[in-house]
């Protein structure tokens, strides 16, 4: 135990092991929240760099795509990442948890002590990185805080062993859900081993496979050892030592003007420490909190997709069809790229994505009322795009992606009517 | 009335963004192509001829008339026969990240048909729907898109056809050697930077990763020619063409191979005659 560790732990009781399902629901419901800050973490240091700037040598254009590729890569395995714990949440018999908390992250929300927060590609943004993915190295000490990712997953890992492991008081039923619906590679036409487009989906259904999914989780985060070249840390610390040997103006050319942790208004759950800032200009107000109802849509989707409800094969293939492309590829990611070429509105910086969430991702239980309240939303989204695109200064691309949008919702309501 | 079938084959450049990098990406990030320092930015454009920035160890592009037969007896020297045919119009890919269907099968649009040897000319183009011939894939009912959805098939068969080989893995070793040995004898900044791109991207030797296993996809998809036919025939190798009726024009597309985004493109087109 770290003097630090020590400190905390006579201002607080450390974390209680977790010794109930509901115990564990919890943990699981609080990790997968934190996957998804940190692949929205990924995700928005991804869109904030430059990379066709005239000002880049041609090495330096192909080293900025480069960062990219990979910031993108290891945002898809935080993807996957989230994927497996939302398995492991079914697994148990609870339901998927897509909800999270804004960002930045106040450290009292979950007790977690990990700086989430949205940082544009650079200095700050390697300092998080390191002490997200930084093997822990006593995953298990006792702390008041959550102080590494490996720290949840070491408590996860501890959890499900006692609880579902040979004499533990659930052996027989901690697994209530194996059988309900799940996301894994079987859905996407993949062999179970198979990696594609970076993503291993695992199915979890006993004692062997959630320890299996929880140690693969680790593994890619924080490396099977310190020298594990392919682990999210060796991969940033690569990156990092790339960055510092650039001169300053590559670097300066390789960072598009996107603020930290950037808002489309004052919100009362963000960090009030940390800097933040609101958009001033309306078209990147307008524009963001379209990108971030796209987001919300996308989600709502996945929260269909994983546990037991009304939906049939039908109705899952067409949510995973439409989640997974194109309203990742199509939508949420391009919204992001055509923010930047838009001012924050505070004479400094650019617009960006902001993933924030306005309020909590439901589960929709009825099969219909989703289908309508689909339409309705891709309509919305649809018609808001195409006013966007006829502002003034907003990037001709914008229209293909409303032109898209509207295709989707015509292609999701012919869904709805039964036809092909 | 008599059947004439023309039988074509050449490669063709296709510079489009991949999977999962959005359909307008300009010069690939997370996908597997790109464009690379000093080439213009990608446009999912299919050519038949006058590729832009072709690559180096990358096929000629060109698609010609190989064979030509009559009711189906072969016409040894048939006049056409090294006829250039073209895609006019700019025909792209038009899945869009599946919006509109999965990447492979989605349609080639427009698909205009020109064949030119000398002073003939022949040129038709398939609509989508040909009661309304500026309908496009996001305009058109989809019970007429279907129909130009492309059959895909996985096997070696135009891989070995189009390059000798029927090893995916093997070709880009090759391919990588040759890449390999130009980046010690190339100075140049922007030449460097993009063979430095090429041999890092096949250096991945994943059996299963798209830039290896999309060699031996075969996309196969049939067009009937529905619109005016232009033909300049002062030698009359196409008399008594019956522009009445469709044409049906089958195309195969293979061997793509990634690193020169390129593709093998061989196909029928039948023009029957009165």
């Amino acid at each position: 135990m770290t003097a630090t560790q020590l400190g905390a732990l006579l201002e607080r009781p450390a974390l209680p092991p977790i010794r109930t399902r509901e115990a564990l629901i919890d943990e699981l419901g609080k990790a997968a929240a934190l996957e998804h800050a940190i692949l929205c973490q990924y995700l928005f240091a991804a869109f904030s760099i430059e990379r066709t700037s005239p000002a880049l040598s041609p090495a330096d254009s192909e080293l900025a795509r480069t960062f990219m590729l990979q910031l993108l890569s290891i945002a898809r395995q935080e993807m996957e990442h989230l994927g497996i714990v939302t398995n492991l949440l079914i697994a148990v018999g609870a339901s998927p948890n897509f909800d999270r908390p804004n960002l930045p992250l106040q450290r009292d929300y979950f007790a977690v002590d990990l700086p989430l927060a949205l940082m544009p590609f650079g200095d700050e943004f390697f300092k998080i990185t390191a002490m997200l993915e930084a093997p822990c190295l006593d995953p298990a000490a006792p702390s008041p805080f959550i102080t590494s990712v490996e720290a949840v997953y070491s408590r996860l890992r501890a959890g499900i062993q006692f609880l579902g492991g040979p004499g533990g008081p659930l052996e027989q039923t901690l697994f209530l859900g194996a059988k309900d619906p799940q996301v894994s590679n079987a859905d996407f036409g993949a062999t179970p081993t198979q990696i594609w487009y970076s993503l291993t989906l695992l199915p979890v259904v006993d004692l062997p496979s959630a320890l299996f999914a929880i140690d693969l989780i680790v593994t890619q985060g924080e490396g099977a050892s310190a020298h594990d070249p392919d682990s999210h840390y060796a991969l940033v610390r690569s990156m990092k030592a790339q960055w510092d040997a650039l001169t300053p103006e590559s670097r300066a050319a390789m960072q598009k003007p996107v603020p930290h942790n950037p808002l489309t208004r004052e919100r009362g759950d963000v960090d009030p420490n940390a800097d933040c800032v609101v958009f001033r200009d309306p078209r990147a107000v307008a524009l963001a909190r379209v990108a971030n109802r796209a987001y919300e849509l996308l989600l709502l989707l996945l929260a269909r997709l994983y546990g037991v409800n009304d939906a049939t094969p039908a109705d899952r293939d067409m949510y995973r069809k439409y989640a997974f492309f194109p309203l990742m590829t199509i939508v949420v990611r391009p919204l992001a790229e055509i923010l930047t070429d838009l001012p924050a509105g505070d004479g400094q910086h650019c617009a960006t994505t902001t993933f924030e969430l306005d309020g909590p991702i439901r589960t929709f239980p009825d099969r219909n009322s989703f289908q309508v309240q689909l339409v309705e939303r891709l309509t919305h989204l649809a018609d808001e795009l195409a006013a966007i695109t006829r502002m003034e200064g907003v990037s001709p691309r914008l229209g293909f992606v409303a032109k898209n949008m509207a295709y989707v919702r015509d292609r999701v309501a012919a869904f709805g009517a039964g036809a092909p | 009335m008599s059947l004439i079938v023309l039988q074509f084959t050449g490669w063709v450049q296709v510079r489009l963004a991949t999977n999962p990098d959005p359909t307008d990406e300009p010069r690939g990030v997370s996908g597997y192509t790109f464009a690379l320092p000093g080439e213009p930015d990608l446009d999912r454009i299919l050519r038949t001829s006058n590729p832009v920035a072709p690559r180096t160890h990358g096929p000629p592009i060109g698609v010609f008339v190989r064979s030509v037969s009559i009711d189906g007896v072969l016409i040894i020297n048939h006049p056409l026969v090294g006829a250039q045919l073209d895609l006019l119009g700019n025909p792209m890919f038009e899945s869009v990240n599946e919006v509109m269907m999965e990447q492979g099968e989605e349609p080639l649009e427009p698909f205009d048909v020109q064949i030119v040897h000398g002073g003939f000319r022949f040129q038709r183009r398939a609509f989508l729907d040909p009661s309304r011939p500026d309908a496009t894939v996001y305009t058109v009912p989809r019970a007429l898109l279907e129909p130009w959805r492309a059959q895909v098939s996985l096997d070696t068969t135009i891989l070995q056809e189009a390059t000798g080989g029927s090893d995916p893995s093997a070709f880009r070793r090759a391919k990588l050697a040759l890449l390999q040995a130009d980046l010690k004898t190339t100075t140049d900044p922007i030449a460097r930077a993009g063979l430095t791109r090429r041999i890092s991207e096949l250096e991945n030797t994943d059996p299963n990763d798209h830039r290896t296993i999309s060699m031996e996809f075969i996309e196969s998809r049939h067009y009937e020619l529905n619109g005016p036919t232009a033909l300049v025939d002062p030698e009359g190798l196409l008399a008594n063409l019956d522009t009445f009726q469709t044409f049906a024009c089958d195309v195969v597309m293979g061997a793509w191979d990634a690193d020169a985004l390129s593709a093998y493109y061989t196909g029928t087109l039948a023009l029957p005659t009165h």
